[in-house]
């Protein structure tokens, strides 16, 4: 029967210089990777039975002391036959936020890689149809960074559009 | 004469605050209030509020909820697509002024984009408030003057 230190083992041996560090949360393993060890990882992770991409998100760790790369990307892996359950986070600079896509291994992560794009701004190289999808299209920024003002003074241009007619309409008492 | 123009206003104001016919533009949990309001117990039907699933057909329009920019448009088509005479009443905190949201994508008061004829307080406002703010309207439709007919076209241009 596989455990998951095992699973951690054959991860630092196939990875080498991409694997970080490894560590435990409140029970919980998490390995912390490069951005280019992701691909190989999941791939590997796969084959040995983890089956289920259980979430995957982006954290902005901006201004919080002894981290070197501001953004993270964090996949929950989990095996439904051998109920083991792992964390992969992996650190992306913020100077080129770019991670490689794994919507060809798991088609669930299709909709969670475009959610990280549209708020936290990390692109997914490789991926089939990467634009924003809870914002509107001609949004500006990615509002989950650290240093996105709560509101911003600029507003939707549709939005200002609207706001122009309903008060032009209501200064000839157009109701 | 100015007698017979009052009456007609007030068979006419009497007509149309006797049949409000809002069209539902339930957004959060507002909706749910307001579904409660129209249902079993509290029963707006006595009143003569009937909902109504089209912006074509309905008189008031009751905006339930939190509005996000990205919804904005939509609301306005809506508003545009009902025919007059028309009311709006902003339903909740956050359509009155945004309340708890006061983030990058929430319209802070939807009389930025329509104009807006009674706002109910309330996160989320009980069926009786809805209901007094129904009645509100009802009282500012039987004041209304000269809000027909040609003399409503008058004012249109």
């Amino acid at each position: 029967m596989l455990t998951l230190d095992e699973v951690v083992q054959r991860l630092k041996e196939v990875l080498g210089d991409n694997f970080l560090e490894e560590g435990e949360f409140r029970g919980q393993r998490f390995v912390i990777l490069r951005k280019d060890g992701v691909k190989e990882a999941i791939k590997l992770l796969k084959d040995l039975g983890f089956n289920h991409l259980q979430t995957l998100t982006g954290v902005d760790y901006l201004r919080i002391k002894n981290r070197k790369a501001r953004f993270e990307v964090v996949y929950q892996l989990y095996s439904i036959e051998k109920r083991l359950q792992l964390r992969l986070r992996v650190e992306v600079p913020e100077d080129d936020p770019e991670v490689d896509s794994i919507v060809d291994l798991f088609p669930c992560a299709n909709f969670l890689e475009r959610e990280v794009y549209d708020l936290l701004g990390i692109r997914f190289k490789g991926h089939p149809n990467l634009k924003r999808i809870l914002l509107p299209e001609n949004w500006v920024g990615h509002p989950l960074r650290k240093d996105y003002p709560l509101e911003p003074e600029e507003k939707p241009l549709d939005f200002i559009e609207l706001k122009k007619l309903n008060e032009e309409l209501l200064k000839y008492g157009i109701k | 004469m100015e007698l017979i123009w009052g009456k007609i206003d007030e068979i006419i104001n009497w007509a149309r605050a006797g049949s409000l016919w809002p069209v539902t533009f339930g957004l959060a949990c507002c909706a749910i209030e307001m579904m409660a309001a129209g249902a079993a117990r509290n029963d707006l039907d006595r009143f003569g509020i009937i909902f109504r699933a089209s912006p074509r057909q309905a008189d008031v329009l009751i905006v339930a909820g939190t509005l996000t920019y990205k919804m904005a448009p939509i609301l306005r088509r809506v508003y545009d697509q009902m025919s007059h005479p028309r009311w709006v009443v902003a339903m909740g905190s956050c359509a009155c002024s945004g309340g708890v949201f006061r983030t990058y994508s929430t319209v802070q008061g939807v009389d930025q984009i329509v104009p807006v004829d009674i706002y109910v307080p309330g996160c989320p406002p009980r069926p009786e408030a809805l209901i007094e703010g129904l009645l509100k309207l009802q009282k500012v439709i039987k004041e209304e003057r000269r809000n027909w007919g040609p003399y409503a076209r008058k004012s249109l241009i």
